[in-house]
């Protein structure tokens, strides 16, 4: 059977599942959505590597990509929003260790301490401030489930067939020169971006040699925001806007 | 083989699902969860991406992905800012609370 028929029904199964899991539904109906997503993402699972030939890469992309999709999906479909952004920080874990076996080792360090360190607790910090004793109407009910689904479905397939018709798809074409010389000078990239003694003293100076300009506008930016966050918090609000 | 298949997967289905829960979750927090799932979604496709390249330009991918953390941060300080401003005009998280401008 032709692997692009998974990669097309895998991501339909899948979203079929998420549906069924969305706060809206009665408990088992949520069980059910979990086990049907499980099914779709191993259809997914499968194609994708019949069709990408994926099994020689390193051992912790498959199951860290598996963990964060998951954690992806808990994350938007958990009627608790301190869950959700629990469930976030997973997802940002699973991203750094998927960044770091390329090499990328100060944006695995930034993704953890940056993201999940300081973004994500400055959400949490809000989701405690604002969040209601008991669950409200608006964490359980959803708007327009079904077409935001077809949506989401829409771009996962569209990436796909995508790379199905890139030189990627190795499955199609095993002897083909065009698939293999891509493939091998991808990996031997990946290999010479591992063996460079050290990714942060690099990036450094690509960072502040080739951008200082970007660096500059960049510390400028993040000023603006903090002191448009402090304005904008802090504004006085008189009694008849408060509604 | 090259790794890049499964980063542009990966990329493209985070992307697609905080896609899908910013359409549907109605709380504002979680909205802005999902626009940060987004953004890991395209961190992951620049990273995987640069492992195509050949020496200092793979770092190319990498020093996008950290602007965009920063523009996530910042993205995140201001979001939360207008939450809060938002929340103590009506002590509600529902998006839908805020209908002023429909037609």
């Amino acid at each position: 059977m032709d692997p692009a028929v998974f990669c097309y029904i895998g991501p339909a199964v899948a979203l079929l599942g998420l549906l069924l899991c969305f706060p809206n539904q009665p408990r088992p109906a949520r069980w059910l959505g979990t086990a049907i997503a499980a099914i779709g993402l191993a259809i997914t699972t499968f194609g994708a590597l019949r069709l990408f030939g994926l099994p020689i890469l390193p051992s912790a992309v498959v199951p860290a990509a598996l963990l964060a999709v998951w954690l992806a999906g808990r994350m938007i479909t958990h009627r608790n929003p301190v869950y959700a952004a629990i469930y976030f920080g997973g997802v940002v874990l699973c991203s750094a260790v998927l960044v770091l076996v390329p090499g990328a080792h100060f944006l695995a360090a930034i993704l953890v301490i940056v993201y999940a360190g300081a973004i994500l607790v400055a959400y949490i910090f809000v989701i405690m401030l604002a969040q209601q004793a008991q669950p409200v109407d608006y964490d359980v009910n959803v708007r327009q489930p079904v077409f935001a689904v077809i949506a989401g479905l829409g771009l996962i397939v569209a990436v796909l067939r995508a790379l199905m018709l890139s030189p990627y798809a190795v499955a199609r074409e095993a002897a083909g020169s065009g698939g293999s010389v891509v493939s091998a000078a991808g990996s031997a990239a990946a290999s010479q971006a591992i063996s460079a003694d050290n990714n942060v003293v690099s990036l450094g100076s690509v960072l502040f040699g080739q951008y200082p300009v970007s660096v500059e506008v960049a510390g400028v930016f993040l000023l603006i925001a903090m002191v448009g966050a402090i304005v904008l918090a802090g504004m006085r609000i008189n009694k008849q806007q408060q509604a | 083989m090259g790794t890049v298949p499964i980063y542009v997967v990966l990329g493209a289905v985070l992307f697609s699902l905080g896609v899908v829960g910013f359409l549907v979750r109605r709380n504002i927090i979680i909205m802005f969860l999902c626009t940060e799932l987004m953004f890991q979604g395209v961190i992951l496709n620049l990273v995987g991406f640069s492992t195509m390249m050949q020496g200092r330009a793979a770092l190319q991918g990498q020093v996008f992905a950290v602007f965009l953390i920063v523009i996530a941060a910042a993205e995140a300080a201001m979001a939360l800012g207008l939450v809060v401003l938002l929340f103590r005009r009506k002590p509600t998280l529902d998006a839908e609370a805020w209908t002023a401008l429909w037609g």
